[in-house]
């Protein structure tokens, strides 16, 4: 290790920066702290040349060398596991030094008596309430004790030690600060800690649930798989006539399985583009091309309703545009889809335009029975369709479809927003930004 | 005389299927349960067509389709690759000839056989 990653270290481990999003209480101990070991830094030097100069300041000396030691003991006792031990010492001690002090300096008369509060607060935060309890019966002994040894005469009553009494005191109270010093250390470490264990369970847990939404995915399209292919391998007579109302069934098992493929798709997708799995492939592609294969896949939809698709303004782009075709389909598929699903009868336009010559835009508005104000704040959010139960038994679907859609168009760097009045419909615009290929452009 | 095909996957009930779309679209097929199996096959013949499942026992599908493009015996054989493994699907798409992802229906696969058919038999 470095000279300068070693006093890194030191200073990290002695000094704890005072760190965003730590609660305010915290900081100003923190900040306390630093100030607290600037005042150590600067007079250390001078502890321990002054007793060259000043003989009398042998006393500051002793004082700051036991500081240290209380110190280096309870960062060496509590990283080894003895936390308990090192506080029944670091009590006893406070007490001992209390005594100390009351008995060279007028026993019961020493206003010194006032330092067994100190020992018992510092009991109680140490030790918990027992801990409290048998420090004030300690501290109460000795007070009866001091008076006792005072009144047979064995306990001197004037001020006779002024410098051992100075020693005591002062060790006492430095050992009081060393101890928040050390214990709001601790503390910070222990939240640094949790912190650190809590990332590593966040980690853990989002990556147990790709894990499990991948294996779940794989397991259950291999039997959708059996399914729809039976299922279609029936109705297109493969294993012999099948009769009308066979043949019925066997188109309801059809579109049920493919309904459940679809979920499977959008929970799949949607737990890659939570993970950030999902990269995008930028080819030139026709818009035209991208518009049959989007009416085509939701070609069985609308003819199950008295529904017509307009589209318009397709003739504005170029016959090539830059962009990932499949997500595309997606994007619009999804949104068209959504419109179908709550539009009865009428029009579904899909307009195409271009607001600047760096970005297009689809516009697709339907006739359907529209939405509160309140529900389109949460309409691109994951799940939301679930819920409202009454809405979702009626028109079915998890609610992932426009969520899917918002994060694949923001993925592209374009925008998704939606405008609607309950029973006249609902319009999504579509921002993409226009890319041509590189041969236009050039 | 038919072209040959290998359907190599695992799930039984998927085989059926896959074995149905393409004898319906005139190919003769032999249905391979497990990946060493397969491998043992493709060294005797050479097939036109090959339906290839990704996560098969012993010998996965990725080590097969490896094997048929390293062949010069084999460079003409046609592979759709059938699995419910996206990811896994996309890493081989350009060694397919064609990635179909689970579920793949009885009529979509009949066509992509028949699309692929040499010219004589289709």
């Amino acid at each position: 290790m470095s000279w300068k990653a070693a006093f890194q270290r030191y200073r990290q481990w002695i000094a704890p920066p005072v760190i965003e999003g730590f609660p305010a209480q915290t900081r100003a101990v923190a900040l306390l702290n630093r100030l607290l070991l600037m005042f150590i830094y600067v007079f250390a030097p001078l502890l321990f040349i002054g007793p060259f100069i000043f003989p009398v300041w042998y006393a500051a000396h002793l004082v700051f060398g036991l500081l240290v030691c209380v110190w280096l003991l309870a960062r060496y006792l509590t990283v080894k596991g003895y936390f308990y031990q090192f506080s029944v010492a670091f009590v006893a001690l406070l007490w001992l030094l209390a005594t100390g002090a009351i008995h060279v300096n007028g026993g019961l008369y020493s206003a010194h008596t006032f330092s067994y509060a100190t020992v018992i607060i510092v009991a109680g935060m140490l030790l918990g309430g027992r801990g409290g309890l048998i420090a004030t019966f300690f501290s109460i002994f000795s007070l009866f004790l001091s008076w006792y040894l005072a009144t047979i005469g064995r306990l001197p009553v004037e001020r006779n030690h002024p410098l051992l009494e100075e020693l005591f005191v002062t060790s006492s109270n430095l050992m009081v600060v060393a101890l928040f010093q050390y214990m709001s250390w601790r503390s910070y470490e222990d939240a640094l800690d949790m912190e650190h264990d809590l990332a590593q369970k966040a980690i853990a847990a989002d990556k147990y649930k790709t894990d499990l939404v991948a294996r779940v995915n794989h397991e259950l399209r291999t039997p959708l798989g059996a399914i729809i292919g039976l299922a279609d391998m029936l109705k297109e007579g493969a294993a012999g006539e099948v009769s009308e109302e066979q043949a019925l069934i066997l188109q309801k098992i059809a579109y049920n399985g493919e309904y459940l493929h679809r979920l499977v798709n959008d929970l799949l997708k949607q737990s890659h583009l939570a993970a950030g799995k999902l990269s995008l492939k930028y080819v030139a592609f026709s818009p035209l091309e991208l518009a049959r294969r989007v009416s085509a896949s939701l070609e069985t939809h609308v003819r199950k309703k008295e529904l017509q698709i307009v589209t318009a303004g397709l003739n504005l782009l170029p016959d090539k545009i830059m962009g990932d075709p499949a997500r595309l389909e997606e994007v619009f598929a999804n949104i068209i889809m959504n419109a179908v699903k709550f539009t009865e009868r009428g029009v579904i336009q899909v307009a195409v335009s271009l607001p600047d010559e760096r970005h297009w835009r689809v516009d697709i508005s339907d006739t359907g029975i529209g939405m509160p104000p309140e529900v389109l704040d949460s309409i691109f959010e994951p799940f939301r369709q679930v819920g409202n139960t009454t809405v979702d038994r009626k028109f079915g679907g998890v609610g992932l479809g426009l969520s899917i859609a918002q994060q694949l168009v923001e993925l592209m760097d374009g925008e998704i927003t939606v405008a609607s009045q309950v029973g006249k419909g609902s319009m999504f615009t579509v921002t993409l930004p226009l890319i041509k290929p590189a041969e236009e452009a050039t | 005389m038919k072209p040959f095909a290998f359907v190599i996957e695992d799930t039984e009930d998927l085989s059926i299927v896959f074995r149905r779309a393409l004898e319906v679209a005139q190919y003769d097929v032999e249905v391979i349960e497990d990946g060493g199996v397969a491998m043992e096959r493709l060294a005797q013949v050479a097939p036109h067509l090959v339906v290839l499942d990704l996560h098969l026992p012993t010998v996965p599908g990725d080590v097969i389709l490896d094997y048929i493009r390293s062949q010069a015996r084999l460079k003409e054989v046609q592979v759709i690759v059938a699995t419910a493994d996206s990811a896994f699907a996309e890493a081989l798409m350009e060694d397919a000839t064609l990635t179909l992802l689970k579920p793949v229906s009885f009529s979509q696969l009949k066509e992509m056989a028949l699309r692929l058919a040499p010219a004589q038999a289709a």
